[in-house]
């Protein structure tokens, strides 16, 4: 199997040096494939995000341990000047919120013109060509006529395009998409993700893509790492986890949000639910973080932290196994 | 349910909404221009029989929310007609509206600007309470404690402020605060969207037990079909201010008439029964219209991918092409 | 649920002031401004010289007669006496002014903002047109016309500085009143005037009670302006006059014209430093979690 493009390997991120935002998080994604990062507010995705790209949101959270891999290459061994260079050309990050991302000061054209000029040594006219083309590529109808626009003239699902045109400009080996589509309807999520996979198959681009809807990566992602109080509890291929989940809170994540089904349904159903919230983070002892809500959860599984179980090409953190639960196999 | 075999009477009707019309002026800019109109609500019309959940779902701009609190006299109406137990509220004011403001409450989508920032979240429960002089002060105190614990938070915690809690504590808040005056008809709007995943059930089911207790009848406003599917008895879509397509769930869901009905449903990512990454089907393209000069004919013509001729000219009105299943479109109703 | 977090709970008052004690300037400026209303009220009982007597040579400076510490006017009035007994005068001045200001600002702006539509469009009129009056000239006008008493130069000062207290006040109404909150209460009943003063006022409050020291400072400088252009109170002591009425005697004698410039500048910088302790004290606060 060819080398992933991106490879983390055992990151760690702690606040003030002690308490542990991220714990030992490893993940990788080759070249053409998307992977789906999910859980709740608070169990680190977007941290994970920010760190693969050293855009910490505060001095007071600093790397611990483990690599992050770009080709190979570690990016916490980068300067800050090499890292930089690296950011919007061969790593390219688009948020959730389209609008707060783009300076409202300049036009469309302007902006992603620059983002081009920085990384190429091209003139003006040659990166408004290219603009033109980029917006285009995600879809934008008559291009000429947006690069003459402002921000706010512009739709959510307009703007989120020009943030993936920025994106993609400077031909990154991978994309992280932060939430892009959780600020926009439904019929124009459905339009972005169609730029999204179009790009995909075109250039290559990995994507990692990090929600908290299930349908979202069951529509997009070949793998799926789901996240819980900085750790990654499960990973595994997207379609065989959403029919199967192993972990616990899998489960309950899965089963917790009603998805639009074939079923008909009489009067209002009670809803599984996951109960509690994601603990603060010096709440979270040395066992499985998953333990207070977990309907499983024993002594062990409070004290200790579980073992991580690896299956063909899925693996899972829980001292229960991966047999759906069942007790088998105590290590 | 028990006895879905043999088919229960209908309920009797709890609100009537008729041809209900919400517009707001824009600003001119300058003397010239005329005056623009944006027509939030255009021409509405429904009915919800007590103790079941009506469903109004569209995309921002469909004026669902507005509707919604225009059946609660929060948004005035411009046209149309509102009827609570049959009586027409529609132009009470005074001491009328108020008696009529105790039995509709409300529960937001946002459960931080719901709660006010400097007051107790106790005196924020009670508040309905006092201002409509109901029951004693210790009467009142003891309603609001009651209602804590009902909606699952310690009645303790009545002298915080709402900044201590997290988005679900303060949703059981606004639930709770929503419940004081005892109200009949209770509007949820989008009352989970802000919500992380996990709480939504958690608040879901929370709805679903006052709503059993309290005899309610919810008026359910939401983009997220799959809540809609679950919660909901009967359901309208709207586009642009005006209901496209209304029906029972289960027959809207089966059997989805209009077009834009259609497109919604086959955007959403990740259906519970087909397999993971199908095929996308025809996205639909571009945004829907400014609502400000709507152009004549079908709302939805300009991005419908079966529109004729006749929709860019005539309107097509809502029309029951089943039973019991309204649809606006020429296509379906010649 | 966390039972342990209800055993303390502050107030967003006490809250506020817990982080207005932690800043420094602000609790100096507090220092001052106490100092000066400590001066206003137990001055003239400690030192009971009067302003008005002539008790020592014109113009004796600082520190050469022990009957006038600080010197004496172009009269031989003991300037250490104006500063104790003029204390009261200008912080009066200022009090009143800012008084004025608050009331009528914030009862146009709270209109402006809660009503809006063609309540809105008449109050904003009437704002831009005392807003665009050259507030001093239209200061000195009132004066001059009706007599220079001290009630009448505080009601000018009050006259040309609302404006920007309304703008400020419709500017707060119009965001908070498309809160949810503001709807809730309105769902249940609560009339125009509730959700006025109990609802929206309340939180709109932090920026109002910033601006109003500052206007508290602006007015003091206001008042010693006009009493330096000889339109202030004649009759009744104040720092403004002092500087006014020894105002061609600035380079001969500069303590008649410093002493009581350096009150009106410590005073103004207190206030001023109050201000921005208050800023920083109550915008947290309103930071929701």
């Amino acid at each position: 199997m060819q080398e992933p493009v991106l490879k983390v390997d055992g990151l760690s991120v702690a606040f003030r040096n002690s308490l542990a935002i991220l714990d030992d998080v490893s993940l990788e994604v080759h070249r053409g494939q998307t992977l789906g990062i999910v859980g709740e507010s608070g169990c680190g995705k977007s941290m994970t995000a920010l760190a693969i790209m050293r855009l910490m949101p505060s001095a007071a959270l600093t790397v611990s341990g483990g690599a992050i891999r770009l080709n190979g290459e570690n990016l916490l061994d980068l300067d800050d000047e090499a890292m930089r260079a690296i950011r919007g050309s061969r790593a390219a990050m688009i948020f959730q919120d389209p609008m707060t991302s783009l300076n409202p000061l300049f036009t469309v054209g302007n902006q992603v013109g620059e983002s081009i000029q920085k990384n190429r040594q091209i003139g003006r006219a040659e990166a408004r060509r290219i603009t033109a083309d980029l917006l285009k590529a995600v879809g934008l109808p008559d291009p000429e006529r947006h690069l003459d626009y402002y921000p706010h003239q512009l739709s959510g699902g307009k703007r989120q395009r020009v943030m993936i045109a920025m994106a993609i400009a400077g031909h990154p080996d991978v994309l992280i998409a932060d939430e892009p589509t959780t600020a926009l309807d439904v019929t124009v999520q459905a339009q972005i993700f169609q730029v999204l996979r179009d790009m995909q198959a075109a250039s290559g681009t990995a994507i990692v893509l990090i929600t908290h809807d299930m349908g979202a990566i069951s529509e997009m992602a070949d793998r799926v790492a789901v996240m819980y109080a900085g750790r990654v509890v499960e990973e595994g291929p997207a379609d065989a986890i959403l029919a199967a989940p192993s972990h616990p809170y899998t489960r309950g994540l899965v089963s917790c949000i009603p998805r639009v089904s074939d079923a008909a349904f009489d009067g209002w159903p009670e809803l599984p639910v996951i109960p509690g919230t994601v603990p603060d983070l010096d709440q979270r002892g040395e066992g499985c973080h998953f333990a207070p809500r977990c309907p499983l959860a024993d002594d062990r599984c409070a004290k200790r932290r579980p073992p991580v179980l690896h299956d063909g090409e899925r693996r899972c953190a829980c001292w229960y196994g991966m047999a759906g639960g069942q007790p088998h196999g105590r290590i | 349910m028990a006895g879905s075999e043999t088919p229960m009477p209908p309920a009797p009707p709890k609100v009537e909404v008729r041809d209900l019309r919400v517009e707001f002026p824009l600003r001119r800019r300058s003397f010239l221009d005329r005056p623009a109109v944006v027509h939030a609500v255009d021409g509405v019309s429904f009915v919800i029989r007590r103790n079941t959940v009506f469903g109004i779902v569209g995309e921002s701009g469909s004026g669902k929310t507005t509707t919604a609190l225009a059946i609660m006299r929060l948004q005035a109406a411009t046209g149309g007609r509102i009827l609570l137990d049959g009586a027409d509220i529609t132009d009470l004011t005074g001491d009328a509206l108020r008696a009529v403001r105790r039995r509709m409450q409300i529960i937001f989508q946002d459960p931080y600007s719901s709660l006010n920032p400097r007051r107790r979240v106790g005196a924020a429960v009670r508040e309905p309470l006092d201002l409509m002089g109901i029951g004693t002060p210790a009467e009142r105190e003891e309603t609001v404690a009651r209602l804590f614990a009902r909606v699952g938070l310690s009645p303790a915690q009545r002298s915080l402020f709402p900044h201590q809690f997290s988005g679900g504590q303060r949703q059981r808040i606004g639930i709770a605060r929503a419940l004081a005056s005892q109200p009949e008809v209770v509007v949820c709007d989008e009352p989970v969207s802000a919500l992380d995943v996990a709480v939504q059930a958690q608040i879901l089911n929370l709805m679903r037990e006052i709503r059993y207790d309290f005899g309610l009848t919810y008026i359910f406003v939401s983009h997220n079909l799959g809540v809609v599917q679950r919660v909901c008895d009967e359901i309208a879509v709207m586009y642009l201010g005006r209901i496209v397509e209304r029906a029972d769930r289960n027959a809207l869901f089966a059997r989805p008439q209009h077009p834009y009905t259609r497109a919604l449903l086959a955007a959403v990512p990740g259906r519970q029964d087909t397999g993971p990454r199908a095929e996308l089907p025809g996205t639909l393209a571009g945004d829907p219209p400014s609502p400000v000069d709507l152009p004549p004919g079908c709302r939805f013509a300009s991005r419908c991918p079966h529109a004729m001729p006749r929709c860019r000219s005539d309107e097509p009105a809502l029309q029951e092409a089943a039973a019991a299943h309204f649809v606006a479109c020429h296509l379906v109703n010649p | 649920m966390n039972d342990s977090h209800i055993s303390e709970v502050p107030s967003p008052l006490r809250e506020a002031w817990v982080a207005f004690l932690r800043n420094r300037a602000g609790v100096f400026g507090l220092g001052i401004v106490g100092a000066v209303i400590l001066l206003s009220v137990f001055g003239p009982l400690i030192y009971p010289v009067d302003p008005f007597e002539i008790v020592a040579a014109p113009l004796t400076p600082p520190a050469e007669n022990a009957r006038v510490p600080l010197g004496s006017d172009y009269l031989g009035r003991d300037i250490l006496s104006g500063i104790v007994h003029g204390a009261r005068v200008t912080l009066f001045v200022g009090g009143a002014a800012a008084a004025m200001t608050v009331v009528i600002g914030v009862l146009v702006g709270a209109a402006a903002g809660y009503w809006g539509g063609r309540t809105d469009r008449f109050l904003m009129r009437m704002t831009e047109f005392f807003q665009v009056l050259p507030a001093l000239l239209f200061a000195m006008a009132l004066v001059t016309l009706l007599s220079p008493s001290i009630p009448i130069i505080a009601t000018a000062i009050g006259v040309v500085s609302w404006p920007a207290m309304a703008r400020l006040t419709r500017a707060e109404f119009l965001r908070i009143k498309s809160q949810n909150y503001v709807i809730a209460a309105r769902s249940s009943g609560a009339g125009d005037l509730y959700l006025i003063t109990r609802v929206i006022l309340p939180n709109a409050a932090a920026p109002l009670i910033v601006s109003t020291a500052l206007v508290v400072g602006m007015a003091i400088l206001f008042e010693a302006g006009l009493s330096f252009l000889g339109l202030g109170d004649a009759n009744v002591m104040s720092w403004g006059l002092i500087i006014g009425s020894n105002r061609d005697y600035v380079i001969d004698a500069w303590w008649t014209v410093t002493i009581p410039g350096l009150a009106i500048f410590f005073t103004v910088l207190g206030l001023s430093l109050i201000g921005d302790g208050l800023n920083d004290a109550l915008n947290p606060n309103l930071r929701e979690r």
